[in-house]
Parts: C-alpha cells; structure tokens; sequence
C-alpha cells in the first residue's frame, strides 16, 4: 500500500468508503399499520351466531412472504404477497382469521434485492365452534 | 468521444430498467379493516353496504427525494376506503401494491385497496352498549370484562 502512488491511494480509500456505506445503508423495515380483523377466506363476522367459547386462538403468530425482487439491480418481477403471508400465519395454526394483525414490510438490498412482508397477530378458529 | 460513451451507457441503463409501472397484486380479501372490532363481532347481514369503493395511498420521489415524510401504508389506504365509503369493514377486497418509477429521477409508490364496505349495525334493541363476551376472539389481551 506504502508503495502506491498518493493518487491512486485516495482514490482506493475513497472507493473503500463508499462500499463501506453501500454495506452499511441499504435495508428498512416499514410498519404498514394494524389489521384488527384480516380474513382471506368468507368467515362468519357476527360473534352472536358463534360460540366464542369454543372458538381456539394462538396469540403471536407470525406469517411471512419472503422473495428476490432484483439482482444486480435489474427486477425479478418477484413480489412477496399479502395474502400469502396470511395464508402462512392460518395454515401454520388451521385458523380462518387474523385479529390485530400487524403489518410490515422488511426490505434490504446488497447485489440482489430481498424482500419480506411479513404479519404478526392472532389466528381465530371459528369454524371449530358448535 | 468520453463524455458520448458515457451519456450512451447511461440511455442504455435506462432501457434496460425501463419506466415500469408495475401492480403488484397482493392477492383477495373476505375482510379487512382498521377499526376496532365491535365485542360482538361485524353484523354483516342487511347492514348498509357501499360497493366498489377505491382508495390509493402514493408518495411520490424527486431524485429519490421523498415528498411526504413517511412512506403510504395499507392502513392508510383501508382507513382511507373505509371513510369514503362510510363504514367500519371492507369485504371482497382486492389489494394492489402500486410502483411506477422513471429510473433516477422519478418515482412513485403506494397501496391501492378496492372492494365494498360495510356499516355493521348497531345492537338491535337498545342504544347500550353490547356485553363482551368472556371468550370474545378479537378483544384485546387484557381488555376482558370484570
């Protein structure tokens, strides 16, 4: 490195800095807010004509949809999908919906662009109930 | 000759990544809302239904400066549907993510939700409020009656 030209060295550790903030930059994580009620199938709404008490809920479950949008800065035309990340959380627990589910989407990118969305709630069985 | 290489490399770039607008289709909802749900639950039959409601939430970029100071969210675009159609739930819902960018220099993103809400009615027979239920699902933890 000593042996370098002065210029050639400024240039290297310019370009060290710069690499050193794309690493360090990228990525975010976006809350898209809370779904109190998110069914992605037809489920009975009205609790009058349920029985709650038989209704079974798993607090804290979380689903997510993972998928490469980009590489190299060019688009898969790959996105994750709402409702499979839904999808996930129900077929983890077999629910039919999700109450305060929250939203939020995770994205980072470094060569290749990765993308997450990813919902963290209740799952409600409802179809269980006499 | 340097500076025409450059300047075609860059319309190059750009050809390459194209002004794409693209939808991305988040997938079909029996329900979504952003309101609290009522202790027993969305009295959907025969409630007033206003169909075909649309909402979009954008935020748009200049040189990849933002216009608005957070980024528009699903909430935002529900809560936005649910106040233009005047209810508390959408049903049949449809949602789109929306981007469309002009590389470098212009872009825009958003949600777009699209689908029929619903004004559950209120408890028939008095204007009290409605019991909660011991067991209600979509209470909140530690909200549960006395």
């Amino acid at each position: 490195m000593s042996t370098l030209p002065p210029v050639l060295r400024a240039r290297l550790a310019a370009v060290a800095a710069i690499a050193a903030a794309a690493l360090a930059l990228p990525g975010c994580v976006t809350d898209q807010g809370l779904l109190p009620v998110a069914a992605t199938r037809p489920v009975e709404l009205d609790l009058r004509e349920v029985d709650v008490r038989g209704a079974s809920i798993h607090r804290g479950v979380k689903g997510s949809d993972t998928r490469v949008t980009s590489v190299l800065f060019l688009p898969t035309g790959e996105s994750p999908r709402l409702e499979n990340a839904v999808e996930d959380a129900l077929l983890d627990h077999g629910g039919d919906v999700m109450a305060r589910a929250r939203v939020r989407t995770i994205d980072w990118w470094f060569l290749i662009g990765v993308s997450t969305l990813e919902v963290r709630g209740d799952v409600v069985d409802l179809l269980e109930v006499e | 000759m340097r500076p025409l290489r450059t300047l075609a490399a860059a319309v190059a770039l750009l050809a390459t990544t194209g002004c794409a607008m693209q939808t991305v289709p988040h997938g079909r909802f029996a329900a979504l809302t952003t309101r609290p749900a009522p202790s027993l639950g969305f009295q959907v039959d025969g409630a007033t239904r206003t169909r075909d409601v649309e909402a979009v939430v954008l935020s748009q970029h200049f040189l990849w400066v933002p216009t608005r100071t957070h980024p528009p969210t699903l909430a935002e675009a529900v809560e936005l549907a649910l106040y233009r159609g005047n209810g508390d739930l959408l049903v049949d819902v449809e949602v789109d993510r929306l981007f469309f960018a002009v590389p470098l220099f212009y872009a825009q993103e958003g949600w777009r939700v699209r689908g029929d809400v619903v004004r559950s009615r209120p408890r028939e027979g008095s204007a009290a409020p409605a019991p909660v239920p011991a067991d209600d699902p979509f209470a909140s933890p530690g909200t549960a009656p006395p």
